[in-house]
């Protein structure tokens, strides 16, 4: 579904990735594990599209260059990311941009859009799923949100745009126990064997909600360790000096 | 100056109805007028504004034969509304109804009834003395005490069918009477293509312990001077919304002053700019009072060469304590061509208050317009949200449904070529 070839991206003069090859086939989870500031993030970003970075290597997504495609573009496609820091949109209606997001989608799959009384039915049936409190949806979207809120409130929308392939920054920080639960739930909810998903965490709790078929470990721009669950493991105890060099 | 000193001496000459007293006055505030002249950039409060074109035209003011040009004019429907109508500057008093308990007179009758004193605002603003002198459509609406009017009172000023220059110096005196609550929309519309001024004074005047909730809308299209002139006494509550979208030129003038404890006054304003369009806001409040409160919110959305100013004083005098006030104007640029000059200002001189005060402009966040565009919604949609969310902030502040909506409406058809300039 995904496949990253020898990817390098500048920010500025900055080399922040330094060829990356990676190829996360449908049905599957990959968890991307590192330090702060190992290009984890940067390499989400790129995925879904931000503006600012030099980019050399490929994406492709089913086989496709997505490279020169707006972030709307693979959007529509099906990638969609989890942000790590949800952004605050002052006086735009959370339900109102659901609607607006589902509706482009379904457009772009020749789908009917849903009129306000249909999409109002399908919402209050996921928001329920993630264990929102349904004036989160009249709200302007993630104003005034706990930390918790937000990531409720990008799984809300991962249920409800359901992407092929969605990236997860970190959405599992900041989140105490219960709400990790609700979360991995939501995530298992949208799995399955066409789907698939790349986890970046920094901790074990929620892949052992979510048992992952890959782990990779990005250090310094590359990924320096790929292994499975006992990877995770073994840097629970270890830490991640010992992968140094 | 001459045309304008014309205009005067034949609404002078025509006017024989009008009382000696009133035709004085006029004169009195044209010499008034005419000692200060239009506004120069070396005008402290006045420098960001070129008022030239006030100079350079020769409007005049309507005649009664004007008023056949509007009648085709399709007069906004709102059913349940009271309605007070002004056509090309002449009261319409058979399209005007208005409950019991609220008076209509025109300026003639104010000035019959020997009220003289309270049109007389005699201020260092040319355009109020202007107002003053050439005054044509005068109003004064009085509201009972303990009168509680949910159904607002929609007044409509509208311009239309001209074929040359045209101005009208609008004056109306809204007065609520004690414990008396009451919604008014001024609207101010218009189907002329032709240039044209409408240069409007409106002193609102709240009772004690009265509620006020006033909605100005300003769509003219040529040139649009204001000023509004709140009086707040003691306990009344002033919710006011002044938008502003269409204008070549526009001055806004707003004064609020506190003539008794424990009042508050709530302002908010939307100005939205494109093209060459040019807005220029002065808001002054004026805490003469101890424990009042006063809130200001402005907002400018500024496109294409726009420009715009917001000056903002809030003065609280020596023995105002606890007054309790804040002021901000955030502005958005949606092109790299739009300016604003932003000067919020406070000049305290109590001790024990709570004031604040800030100014932001900006264009629309990348971060946020990435977070919309990364779940599939199209830049130039995305763009047109965040705009509306910006200015729904003051919008869902309006109390009355249906003039929110007509707003929201409005901002929206605005926004309708966005992204394509």
């Amino acid at each position: 579904m995904l496949e990253i070839k020898n990817l390098y991206v500048r920010i500025k003069d900055k080399e922040i990735i330094k060829g990356v090859d990676l190829t996360i086939k449908a049905g599957e989870l990959h968890a991307l594990m590192g330090r702060n500031g190992s290009g984890k993030s940067t390499l989400a970003h790129v995925i879904t599209g931000k503006d600012g970075y030099e980019i050399e290597g490929d994406i492709l997504f089913n086989g496709e260059s997505i490279l020169d495609k707006t972030p709307e573009e693979r959007a529509l496609d099906g990638i969609f990311m989890s942000f790590q820091y949800p952004v605050v949109i002052p006086g735009v209606n959370n339900m109102y941009f659901l609607k607006a997001a589902l509706n482009a989608r379904r457009k772009n799959k020749g789908e009917a859009e849903l009129d306000a009384m249909d999409f109002l039915t399908l919402i209050k049936a996921k928001i329920k799923q993630v264990g929102m409190d349904e004036s989160y949806l009249s709200r302007a979207v993630n104003d005034g949100f706990s930390g918790g809120e937000k990531k409720r409130n990008e799984i809300l929308q991962l249920l409800t745009l359901e992407p092929i392939f969605a990236i997860l920054d970190e959405t599992d920080s900041g989140l105490d126990i219960d709400a990790m639960k609700v979360i991995a739930n939501g995530i298992n909810e949208y799995r399955n064997g066409e789907r698939a998903i790349l986890a970046i965490t920094h901790y074990q709790r929620l892949l052992d909600y979510m048992k992952p078929d890959m782990v990779h470990v990005m250090m310094d721009g590359q990924i320096v360790k790929t292994g499975d669950i006992e990877l995770v493991y073994e840097l629970e105890a270890k830490g991640y000096s010992w992968l140094e060099n | 100056m001459q045309h304008y000193r014309s205009e005067l001496e034949s609404l002078q000459a025509n006017g024989s109805a009008e009382p000696k007293e009133l035709s004085v006055l006029r004169s009195k505030a044209f010499s008034r007028f005419t000692e200060l002249g239009f506004p120069t950039k070396k005008w402290e409060d006045w420098q960001f504004t070129d008022f030239s074109p006030f100079k350079k035209s020769h409007f005049r003011l309507p005649t009664l034969e004007d008023l056949q040009l509007a009648l085709e004019y399709n007069i906004l429907p709102l059913n349940d509304y009271y309605s007070i109508i002004i056509l090309n500057g002449h009261f319409q008093e058979n399209l005007s109804n208005v409950p019991s308990g609220v008076t209509i007179r025109t300026l003639l009758d104010v000035f019959m009834d020997d009220e003289l004193t309270d049109f007389l605002n005699a201020e260092e603003n040319p355009f109020v003395a202007l107002n003053t002198s050439l005054m044509n459509s005068g109003l004064a609406i009085d509201i009972a005490d303990d009168m509680q009017i949910d159904t607002p009172i929609y007044y409509q000023f509208i311009t239309s069918g001209f074929e040359d220059q045209i101005m009208n110096h609008p004056r109306l005196l809204i007065r609520l009477g004690k414990n008396s609550s009451a919604n008014f929309i001024e609207h101010y519309h218009s189907k002329n293509t032709t240039n044209y001024w409408n240069n409007c004074v409106t002193i609102s005047e709240l009772g004690n312990n009265s509620v006020f909730n006033h909605t100005r809308i300003q769509e003219d299209t040529c040139y649009h001077v204001s000023n509004l002139d709140y009086h707040l006494h003691k306990d009344a509550v002033l919710n006011s919304t002044i938008y502003n979208q269409g204008a070549e030129l526009n001055r806004g003038d707003i004064r609020v002053s506190f003539h008794g404890k424990n009042a508050t006054a709530n302002i908010n304003g939307l100005s939205l700019l494109k093209y060459n369009q040019h807005m220029d806001t002065r808001i002054i409040i004026d805490h003469m009072q101890p424990h009042c409160n006063s809130h200001q919110l402005f907002k400018y959305i500024l496109d294409d060469k726009a420009t715009g100013v917001f000056n903002g004083r809030v003065i609280v005098r020596e023995d105002s304590q606890k007054t309790n006030s804040s002021q901000s104007n955030k502005n958005l640029l949606l092109s790299k061509n739009a300016r604003m000059q932003s000067n919020p200002q406070l000049e305290i001189l109590a001790n024990d208050v709570r004031c604040t005060h800030g100014s932001s402009t900006g264009q629309l966040s990348e971060e946020a317009l990435y977070y919309l565009r990364s779940r599939g919604i199209e830049t130039t949609v995305a763009q047109k949200l965040m705009v509306e969310g910006f200015a729904s902030e003051i919008l869902e502040k309006i109390d009355d449904d249906i003039t929110a909506e007509y707003l929201n409406n409005k901002v929206y058809t605005w926004l309708g070529n966005l992204g394509n300039g």
